[in-house]
């Protein structure tokens, strides 16, 4: 089959590899209709993160039919249309019993990597580096999915693929970014970052009931997306966020700041130079400028919810101001598996559409142009969808 | 038993740092086939003096550059693992003989054992508060003491179970299947990611198994893994 592997820093490529084959019980194959490129498989495509391999395949949002199960497969059958959550999950350790399904403790077959590096071993993620389990990714024609039971969430076959695909990663982050807002009818967010994760955020602030959403990016694009649902934008580029923030919530600030950005952000000021050079000489890989500004901005004892990805070491922050200040900080990867379905039905009610994401359509062949066009935001590019079948 | 550590911090960091070069120059090099191989010998002696801890012209010479504070542990248990099932459940299934491990043979009201992989292992079962789940504890008697780089590379072959076989033990008893990701696709690998696939899990393994066993061999002698359970058991 076709599939895209990383092969070196900045560089995928389209390569002929074997079929995925049901290498445990539970397992299913799923023959991949769609997927799309994420804003952290951005950060495997510039080598930001350790143990991915060359020759491995990426992608964990995609969707399919199931075309083979494995001999414990109970509920789901050959020939039902999927979408797949990026994370794995057992669904019977301590944690997935609990919903907290992204600390699965089971699915990750190489655990002591992870456990070296935070102390507690991480779940496992599709196409995303052998310290979270190598498994490959869904930018292939055919996918290995484990836990076959637990994580694939059948959908109607009559509906298009870009209406659900998100829900394997980004509407889920987005909300459940939302949801630890404890977002109160009227409440002020503040946004960082209005790539896909930062649009389904403040869309789902306002389902959950904030009066007023702040999204903060440069590209005009993006704002704009933003603004079509209802937010107010700030460019960092022209306006200071802090001074505008202050200003429009009476010297209050946000009640709870998103940061939808991640590790690789942008800004300016000293502590955004000093991490850029030690991004540069490879000493640091989190750039968190948009964290720290979250933490500056927010209201007392308000919330600091971050759906970006931390992969490090943070230095100069700002920890003593988020103590006198009483915030609460929620983070993590998205427990998807508990928002798939209520999003679904979200989707069926028309309450949205996630395909208003979407700039770019490709084919997988182009897919390594895909990835060079997003990590540019050329083309005004702010989602790419691969039509696979 | 893990050999006797006589390489300080610095040193052992230095030695894996340097040893990993050299496996780069070893595998990626064009030169000769004497000088990689050189190359590779002198990678494989750094990296198990880093690992390991474990200098043997140090020994020789009667020097050591180690400064870590001989801990005394009052119970040598060297992994456990907390399983979303209730003691009676684990206690049924060990002892069923469905675990692909064979049956597992009760020595008392809570002490396993099952001999596996040329080590005899025990395992301690007991009862979370919460009631819903089980703590287990495993150790096992290792049959080599100070081993050779010989009898590392032969563990690299086949990994050592230890911490890798308890996570697995936990997996099954949970899920009923031990997760794998041996022989699923991907693309053309280099030398470096064929390394790392085939010895990642070892050296992630040896290195945690430096970091929390008792480094003194004559500790060991003294708390031999066997002794201190039934010792726990007993009281």
């Amino acid at each position: 089959m076709r599939a895209l592997t990383w092969q070196g820093t900045n560089k995928v490529g389209i390569e002929n590899v074997p079929d995925p084959k049901l290498l445990n019980r539970s397992d299913c194959i799923i023959k991949v209709s769609s997927t799309a490129i994420c804003g952290s498989d951005l950060h495997l495509y510039g080598g930001k993160v350790p143990t991915l391999l060359k020759g491995d395949v990426l992608g964990h949002e995609f969707m399919g039919e199931v075309v083979e199960i494995g001999r414990d497969v109970k509920k789901l059958k050959v020939g039902e249309k999927v979408v797949v959550p990026f994370n794995i999950a057992c669904g019977q350790c301590y944690f997935c019993e609990n919903k907290m399904f992204s600390a699965c403790d089971n699915s990750n077959p190489n655990p002591g990597i992870s456990q070296l590096g935070t102390g507690q071993n991480c779940s496992a993620l599709f196409g995303y580096t052998h310290m979270c389990g190598g498994y490959a990714g869904g930018q292939a024609e055919y996918v290995r999915v484990p836990y076959a039971d637990v994580g694939p969430l059948v959908v109607p076959k009559d509906i298009d693929d870009e209406k659900v695909l998100f829900l394997s990663d980004i509407f889920p982050t987005g909300f459940m970014a939302a949801e630890n807002c404890e977002i109160k009818p009227g409440d002020t967010v503040a946004v960082w970052g209005a790539g896909p994760v930062g649009q389904f955020a403040i869309r789902s602030a306002f389902m959950l009931g904030a009066g007023r959403v702040f999204a903060i990016d440069r590209f005009p694009e993006r704002l704009a997306l933003a603004r079509q649902c209802g937010a107010e934008t700030i460019n960092y580029e022209v306006d200071d966020v802090y001074e505008t923030l202050q200003y429009e919530t009476g010297g209050m600030g946000p009640d709870s700041c998103i940061d939808a950005v991640g590790l690789e952000s942008h800004g300016h000021g000293f502590d955004h130079t000093m991490d850029s050079m030690k991004s540069m000489l490879k000493v640091q890989p989190d750039r968190a400028h948009a964290l720290r500004q979250a933490i500056h901005c927010v209201r007392k004892a308000g919330v600091v919810s971050v759906p970006g990805v931390y992969i490090g070491l943070i230095d100069k922050f700002n920890f003593g101001m988020a103590f006198n200040k009483g915030i609460k900080f929620k983070m993590g990867q998205t427990h998807t598996h508990n928002y798939m379905s209520p999003l679904l039905e979200r989707i069926m009610n028309g309450e949205i559409d996630p395909s208003v994401v979407i700039s770019h359509r490709l084919k997988l062949e182009d897919a390594p142009e895909g990835y060079r066009m997003f990590r540019d935001k050329q083309d005004s590019c702010t989602k790419i969808v691969m039509n696979l079948h | 038993m893990a050999p006797k550590v006589n390489v300080g911090t610095f040193e052992r960091t230095a030695s894996v740092v340097l040893g990993g070069l050299a496996l780069t120059q070893a595998i990626s090099s064009k030169k000769s086939l004497v000088a990689r191989g050189a190359a590779g010998s002198t990678a494989l002696a750094l990296l198990w003096r880093g690992l390991s801890g474990n200098c043997p012209a140090y020994s020789v010479m009667g020097m050591s550059s180690s400064k870590t504070p001989l801990t005394k542990p009052q119970t040598w248990i060297e992994r456990s693992a907390l399983v979303n099932l209730p003691l009676e459940e684990v206690t049924a299934y060990l002892t069923s003989g469905q675990s692909p491990y064979g049956i597992f043979v009760s020595t008392g009201s809570d002490i396993f054992e099952i001999e596996m992989d040329g080590r005899m292992w025990m395992i301690n079962l007991q009862a979370h508060a919460d009631g819903k789940r089980t703590l287990i504890r495993m150790s096992w008697d290792d049959p080599k003491d100070n081993p050779s780089l010989l009898d590392i590379l032969a563990d690299a072959r086949e990994p050592a179970p230890r911490i890798i076989a308890l996570r697995e033990l936990k997996a099954l008893l949970e899920t009923g299947e031990i997760p794998t990701v041996e022989g699923q696709s991907h693309g053309e690998r280099s030398n470096l990611g064929n390394f790392f696939e085939h010895f990642g899990d070892f050296i992630i393994e040896k290195i945690q198994s430096q970091t929390s066993l008792p480094d003194d061999p004559h500790i060991n002698e003294d708390f031999p893994a066997k002794q201190s359970y039934l010792k726990e058991a007993n009281a």
